[in-house]
């Protein structure tokens, strides 16, 4: 579970984080949805404890992310909107750098390693170098290397971007299966279809502060309207930044 | 296992699949630096020796003024040839070596036992030129002294009278110091320290930028300094890679090739103490170049500041490969400035000794020190990592 409270984060005039507070529960999996430039880069940088807040507090699972980041981090697993792998390492390698990073070792890790190029359908092309993959079979391996010391909260940064129909598909797949497994799921998006097939909440941020919070169906009740698209707009008030 | 080692290993095993790395650290690092000495080494030696024993083509001005002594030189293998029409010109325009010149009054000047009036022209800028110069010189003046001792001998006066004093010359420098000749090889030793020290540096901090893997990397829960370490570690083991292959290059270059007699020598023994003494060096070369390179966000962009950066930290070598000065006291703890001097110093033979240890190891280590402290602390930057 994490808790955020109040962040604050300023880049000279521009606020990109104005005071955002929200909860990401456990077994749930919450949306966090705003335009392009509205502060979801933002506020999920200081969540995973790369980004100093000016102000506010982050709680992952009761730990203070900025005053103990060590102990915070170990408790996420972070797919940041840079998903950068290693060309000339395998998908295996470049999944078991990251676990030896969180001090797996040996059996344990092969383990996790095959454990996750199973669930996340990766094992034809798990021993090959990265050098040359699509942009679905490295997103793939950027989430099972985010993942492989099976943390209790996972934070991903616009997952979906540029990925085919049977990549979004395994994601969703694999991101359900974790919260029925209890985790935390926090997921920025401006996508939609992602919002209504996965969230069990939704968060709506726009220009560094949160418009609203709530179901899917209860923000389209608040809205008034008959769809998430619909009440999106309505609910932060201009259609700037969705044609995505 | 601790974090900074799993980078060094992760590290390696990358740079080691990187082929174009790999060629550029193997090439330019290790075998261009004993290549380029030998093949220098080699024409320098050849040079001196055809100079020396070839016979020199001499035109002669006046020649039918002096026929004795032409006569000594032709047995100093001087052969003299038909005068040329524009001395000066033939000269400056490198057709001839050198032109004697025999003064019309030369005979009579001989005759009268006053100074007889030669003049040798010859561009003394040229280093080939000075060769020839000097055997014509030297017989010159071999067969000038032998017939004033004959004339001292005819008035009945021991020749031996007018040497008032002989100058015994002994060489005292230690074998394979000869090695003068090998003032530059320091300058090629560092310069393929820092060669391998800016490829590597280049790729593993702005190349992590590039590849835009350095946000995933440290949202690990590790310390932003572990990943430094490992970093720094990965580079200093690839410089002192480099360093062994290259002077491993220079002791096969070295017998390998025939240099003649000129008595330089590479010994064995000096590679691991070359190596020891100048492991701090490649450690201020990575720091400094880890630092450097990370604020560049392609390696494209890191190339450029470390080249400029590689140019500027070999002022020193260049200007002791000039000066040749003795480095002593408190410079000693100037890096590059006083490593420079010192392996020239292991290259003639001598030991190093304690002071000359210490002081270059702590000033390297002190500001590899300062500069690897300053770029932990980037990597705690948000700028550096987004």
């Amino acid at each position: 579970m994490i808790i955020a409270q109040e962040l604050k984060k300023h880049f000279g005039a521009v606020k990109a984080v104005d005071g955002v507070s929200f909860e990401i529960a456990d077994g749930r999996i919450t949306g966090l949805l705003g335009p392009n430039g509205s502060g979801k880069t933002t506020t999920l940088r200081m969540l995973y404890a790369l980004l100093q807040p000016d102000s506010g507090k982050i709680l992952v699972d009761g730990v203070d992310a900025w005053q103990r980041p060590l102990q915070a981090k170990a408790a996420m697993g972070v797919v940041p909107d840079a998903r950068g792998l290693y060309p000339r390492l395998t998908a295996w390698e470049n999944i078991a750098y990251f676990g030896e990073l969180q001090g797996m070792t040996g059996a344990a890790l092969s383990r996790r390693v095959d454990e996750l190029a199973e669930e996340l359908e990766m094992q034809d092309f798990l021993r090959r170098p990265c050098e040359g993959f699509s942009q679905g079979q490295r997103a793939k391996v950027a989430i099972a290397r985010a993942f492989v010391g099976n943390p209790q909260n996972l934070l991903l940064d616009e997952p979906g971007n540029g990925l085919d129909v049977m990549s979004i598909r395994a994601l969703r797949r694999y991101l359900l299966h974790q919260k029925e497994q209890g985790k935390a799921v926090l997921l920025s998006t401006h996508i939609m279809q992602e919002v209504t097939a996965l969230c069990d909440e939704v968060v709506v941020i726009a220009n560094g502060v949160i418009k609203a919070v709530g179901a899917p169906e209860a923000l389209m009740a608040v809205a008034g309207k008959d769809n998430i698209e619909d009440a999106f707009v309505d609910l932060i008030g201009t259609e700037e930044g969705i044609m995505a | 296992m601790k974090a900074w080692l799993v980078v060094l290993r992760k590290e390696l095993k990358d740079l080691f699949r990187d082929r174009r790395t790999m060629v550029n650290i193997l090439v330019l690092g290790a075998l261009l630096g004993p290549v380029l000495a030998m093949g220098v080494l080699l024409l320098a030696v050849k040079m001196v020796t055809d100079e020396a024993q070839k016979t020199i083509e001499l035109p002669v001005q006046g020649a039918e003024f002096a026929p004795q002594l032409l006569g000594y030189l032709r047995s100093s293998k001087i052969r003299v040839v038909a005068a040329v029409e524009n001395p000066e010109a033939a000269v400056r325009a490198q057709e001839v070596d050198a032109v004697l010149v025999i003064d019309e009054a030369f005979p009579q000047q001989l005759r009268e036992g006053r100074p007889a009036q030669l003049t040798l022209m010859s561009d003394h800028s040229r280093t080939k030129t000075n060769i020839v110069k000097r055997r014509i010189e030297a017989a010159i003046n071999s067969y000038s002294a032998a017939v004033g001792n004959l004339r001292l001998s005819l008035r009945g006066v021991d020749p031996s009278i007018t040497q008032v004093m002989v100058l015994h010359d002994r060489d005292l420098s230690r074998k394979g110091s000869d090695a003068q000749m090998l003032a530059f090889l320091p300058y090629l030793l560092i310069i393929g320290i820092m060669q391998a020290a800016m490829v590597v540096a280049a790729d593993l901090t702005a190349g992590e930028r590039e590849r835009q893997s350095l946000e995933p990397l440290m949202a690990n829960p590790v310390a932003p300094e572990q990943f430094m370490t490992g970093k720094l570690a990965t580079n200093v083991l690839i410089s002192l890679a480099v360093l062994a292959l290259s002077l491993a290059g220079f002791a096969v270059g070295t017998r390998v090739v025939d240099l003649g007699a000129t008595g330089i020598s590479f010994n064995l023994a000096s590679i691991p103490v070359l190596l020891l003494f100048l492991s701090p060096l490649a450690f201020l070369f990575a720091a400094l170049m880890s630092f450097v390179g990370a604020f560049a966000r392609t390696v494209k962009e890191a190339q450029t500041y470390l080249g400029l950066l590689v140019l500027a930290a070999l002022t020193p070598s260049m200007i002791q490969m000039v000066l040749q000065s003795k480095v002593q006291g408190l410079e000693l703890l100037l890096p590059v400035w006083s490593h420079n001097y010192l392996i020239n110093e292991v290259l003639r033979g001598e030991h190093l000794g304690l002071s000359q240890w210490l002081l270059p190891s702590a000033g390297a280590m002190l500001a590899g020190g300062v500069f690897a402290l300053l770029a932990g602390r980037l990597y705690r930057k948000p700028n550096f990592i987004f």
